[in-house]
């Protein structure tokens, strides 16, 4: 199961990030702090998505200028966990049309409902896109 | 009234949205923690308003500071205010705030439970699926214990929305409160036949989840799975079964066997990476289980390794990783079908990221032989000099001690080449390995008898070069090298060709720069060397005195009183009055009889003989008397060779001498016949446990980063083993010649 779910800017701003595992406000604020230290030194050409991180594993992409982050025990799958990131991108991307990083910081309790579409309670929710778009352009017109 | 309403809402016009507040703070980076305290005074007095839009706005706001990292946990009430709105924006804005701050030990959150309920239960598909993603936050075991039956009736719900929503929360309810699984449990089971794909792949998440910390529960589901296994398409559904088979076959060993041929035929015909990796993985799983006696295991074993190589060869570096991780795991099986990829996976240690450098390294000590071993250790050295500084380096170092001396060093052929291999490792830079380094030394040296020679001569050429060696600030690796060499060439000193050579520059090596330890074992290995030598020099006599007196006044014990002890000695040898003679030959026979390296289980050869009990009291108890003899004997065996004839004498009844060193005789006779005999060592010599007490510290002294490596001129390299000899590397070499002279002329004139 996924333990945490981070979005980060290259400078270290957390602009989401989604606890499915029980952290205090202490560790939490630590552990935002490392992870932006192992995944921003990263070369992404030349280094693999997955970094040891304790005895859990950080499956990670860079889109543009964030980090998207995901905390995975030892025994997942990391490369379906990449593709579940994908998802998530691509559904944010088809929401706000051409996604910035400014749409997820004015935006940002849109970004969570759509990421409580896809994932959770730290497992994979659903991977029908169709379906998430259609639920999500419904919660559009409630506003 | 009306007027208050009025500038009420007037006041309203001028809040700050959501929106506003995310500008202002961009705005303002320069005071940000002054104008977001502003804000927060603005959001307090918005939350003490009774209209609830205006709460919602707040909450929202303070959703978004909490995301920067201030703590919003004093207006817990207030979140629940805004939840329990009618509203469905107001309350989402509500479940937000909560599942960013709430948690299990909140206490505001006993207000809500009934708020929660009312809103599962809810019409609205969308506000029960906003209330359950919510809920996975901050589900406390009270709260999991309430609700755990209005979320079992939403499994039976018309809506596959909420039926998906409530099996994954249910896993959440498990965790918090386990009693519930037991009644939930057959519901979950019926959802794995649910029509709708989505919940049936939610069911079999959960499932696998929980199958994962108690497998046994779970293996009476296999057939199911099995089903869904063959039948399905979806590939995250399929990758979390044959996880969930993976850690069912230990379990079911004829599970294993059925589950072979459908893993195969997905090996084949899947397109999907990410799935294929999980066949693979399982499939290694399944035949470690399985005991080997099928033939169609090594078909499938090597279909994996096939497989995996596609993976390793592919340029994606994520492929690369996992494929060399698998080959890990398929190396503790079965090693051959992996040995026959040993290039690919040499080549993969040229690879830019670590991470997969790593792995292939650990990939690499599986598959050592006696023929490939030189090639590796050679690979693994130039790959050393290329990675300099970093911890990379260091795992080399440890992984190339590690596979020679494998098994007793079953794969070493030629141990000429290995204590060159040593040497030239301790010449390289820093690390914090030189404690393993000098203990390899000393092993080899004193093992292999026949190669005591070469390895003395090497040492006593990296004593005299030892001055260069500190000073280019590799302190770490070289000063432990030259504890191993000095205590090798003392204790071996009648193999030495130049011993008042060696003494010199022991001598000369002995500095304060030192650590203590180090100092001890040269004070007591210069005067062994001393002892040897034939004749007396005046020279070296005084040199000995002045370098003994300066010693005497160390801050370090050990070393004063060896210091102390053998200038003692010095003295009364040198002096002429004395018969210098005759005290010779004394001191000699102080060093006199080889250590023989004593095996674990000798003591218990030797027959206990009749009439001693050895758990009888020697001395009326108490116990002190008893530690003094123990402490005393320690002192006594300084200066002696210790073996059993001593030990024996000890003892109240003692067993003939004769027999004993007829046992002895016997023995060794029997190991100098056997030419492939290697003498176990275990540390019983005194010198060398006197030594040890010290322990091998690290030093934590800063290297200084040299580029230019050194080349001694006398020491042996490695390559010169090596029949390949370009003509490139002789120019290396004297390329290292021209180098080594430049640093060793500029380090003089530093003196």
């Amino acid at each position: 199961m996924i333990h945490f779910l981070l979005i980060q800017n290259r400078q270290g701003k957390t602009r989401l990030s989604k606890w499915y595992s029980p952290y205090t406000d202490a560790e939490k604020l630590d552990t935002k702090a490392q992870v932006h230290k192992l995944v921003a030194s990263r070369d992404q050409r030349q280094q693999s998505n997955f970094v040891q991180y304790g005895d859990q594993k950080i499956v990670y992409r860079r889109y543009a200028g964030l980090f998207f982050c995901a905390c995975l025990d030892a025994a997942d799958n990391e490369l379906a966990y990449l593709e579940a990131i994908h998802l998530f991108v691509e559904l944010l991307d088809g929401f706000f049309g051409n996604v910035c990083e400014l749409d997820l910081v004015f935006n940002f309790w849109k970004v969570y409902a759509i990421l409580d579409e896809v994932l959770l309670a730290g497992e994979i929710e659903e991977t029908n896109t169709k379906v998430i778009r259609a639920r999500l352009e419904y919660l559009e017109k409630l506003e | 009234m009306a007027l208050q309403k009025v500038k009420g809402n007037l006041e309203r016009m001028f809040d700050k949205n959501l929106t506003d507040l995310v500008r202002g703070i961009r705005n303002n980076r320069d005071n940000e923690g002054k104008y977001i305290a502003q804000c927060l005074e603005e959001i307090k007095q918005e939350l003490r308003q009774h209209n609830i839009a205006v709460k919602a706005n707040a909450v929202s706001k303070l959703t978004y500071l909490q995301m920067l990292g201030y703590d919003i946990s004093w207006a817990g009430f207030n979140i629940i205010e805004v939840m329990s709105s009618t509203k469905f924006t107001e309350k989402r804005i509500g479940y937000l705030a909560a599942s960013q701050s709430f948690h299990q030990d909140t206490e505001v959150l006993m207000l809500a439970t009934n708020m929660i309920r009312k809103d599962l239960n809810s019409t609205s598909q969308y506000e029960a699926g906003l209330t359950l993603s919510s809920l996975s936050c901050f589900l406390s075991p009270d709260l999991a214990r309430d609700l755990a039956n209005d979320i079992m009736s939403l499994l039976t719900s018309t809506k596959p929305y909420l039926r998906k929503k409530g099996v994954l929360l249910l896993y959440k309810v498990f965790l918090r409160y386990p009693d519930a699984l037991r009644p939930a449990f057959p519901r979950l089971k019926e959802k794995l036949e649910d029509p709708d794909p989505g919940v049936q792949s939610a069911a079999v998440n959960v499932i696998c989840e929980l199958a994962r910390k108690n497998p046994k529960n779970y293996l009476s589901l296999a057939p199911t799975f099995f089903k869904l296994m063959t039948s399905s398409t979806n590939n995250w559904m399929l990758i979390k079964i044959i996880k969930l088979f993976g850690a069912l076959t230990p379990l079911e060993p004829r599970l294993g066997k059925k589950l072979i041929e459908p893993l195969t035929n997905l090996i084949h015909s899947t397109s999907a990476m990410s799935l294929l990796y999980e066949c693979i993985n399982t499939v290694i799983a399944v035949l470690i289980s399985i005991s080997s006696g099928m033939p169609n295991h090594a078909a499938s074993i090597q279909l994996c390794v096939q497989k995996l190589r596609i993976l390793i060869e592919d340029s994606d570096q994520n492929l690369k990783y996992l494929g060399l991780l698998a080959m890990s795991k398929i190396l503790k099986t079965s090693p051959k079908s992996v040995a026959s990829h040993k290039d690919l996976i040499m080549s993969c240690l040229d690879d830019p990221d670590d991470s997969i450098r790593l792995r292939a390294l650990d990939l690499l000590s599986g598959m050592v032989s006696k023929k490939n071993l030189m090639e590796i250790v050679r690979k693994l050295m130039s790959h050393m000099a290329k990675a300099e500084g970093t911890t990379y380096r260091d795992e080399l170092l440890t992984k190339i001690l590690e596979i020679c001396s494998q098994n007793d060093y079953q794969y070493i052929s030629n141990f000429e080449w290995y204590v060159s291999v040593l040497v030239e490792l301790s010449q390289m830079e820093g690390g914090s390995h030189g404690g393993k380094l000098a203990h390899q030394m000393m092993d080899v040296a004193i093992r292999v008898e026949t190669i005591r020679p070469f390895a003395i001569e090497q040492m006593s050429l990296l004593i005299e070069n030892s001055s260069v060696l500190l000073k280019s600030g590799r302190h770490t690796s070289a000063a432990e090298v030259l504890y191993a060499a000095c205590w090798l060439v003392g204790e071996f000193s009648d193999l030495l060709a130049k011993p008042r050579q060696a003494l010199v520059s022991m001598l000369q090596g002995l500095s304060p720069q030192l650590s203590p330890h180090i100092q001890a074992t040269f004070v007591h290995n210069i005067l062994k060397l001393y002892s040897r030598l034939e004749e007396t020099d005046s020279e070296i006599d005084g040199m000995i005195l002045s370098k003994l007196e300066e010693l005497v006044c160390s801050a370090n014990l050990e070393v004063q009183e060896r210091a102390s002890t053998a200038l003692q000695l010095v003295k009364s040898i040198s002096n002429p009055d004395l018969g210098e003679e005759g005290l010779r030959k004394e001191i000699q026979v102080l060093y006199g009889g080889e250590l023989n390296p004593v095996g674990p289980k000798a003591q218990k050869k030797v027959p206990v003989p009749e009439g001693l009990d050895l758990d009888a009291w020697i001395n009326e108890p108490p116990a002190e008397s008893e530690e003094d003899e123990e402490i005393e004997e320690n002192l006594a065996q300084v200066f002696f060779k210790e073996d059993e004839t001593d030990r024996a004498k000890k003892s109240p009844t003692e067993p003939s001498e004769q027999e004993l060193a007829d046992m002895r005789a016997q023995r060794i006779a029997n190991q100098s016949s056997n030419p492939n005999y290697l003498k176990s060592y275990t540390p019983t010599s005194p010198s060398k446990q006197a030594a040890s007490l010290n322990g091998v510290d690290e030093i934590g002294i800063q290297p200084i980063d040299l580029d230019v490596p050194l080349y001694i001129p006398g020491l042996k390299s490695a390559d010169s083993y090596f029949n390949i000899e370009s003509s490139r590397e002789r120019k290396h070499k004297k390329k290292k010649k021209k180098k080594a002279k430049k640093v060793e002329s500029s380090s003089e004139e530093d003196d």
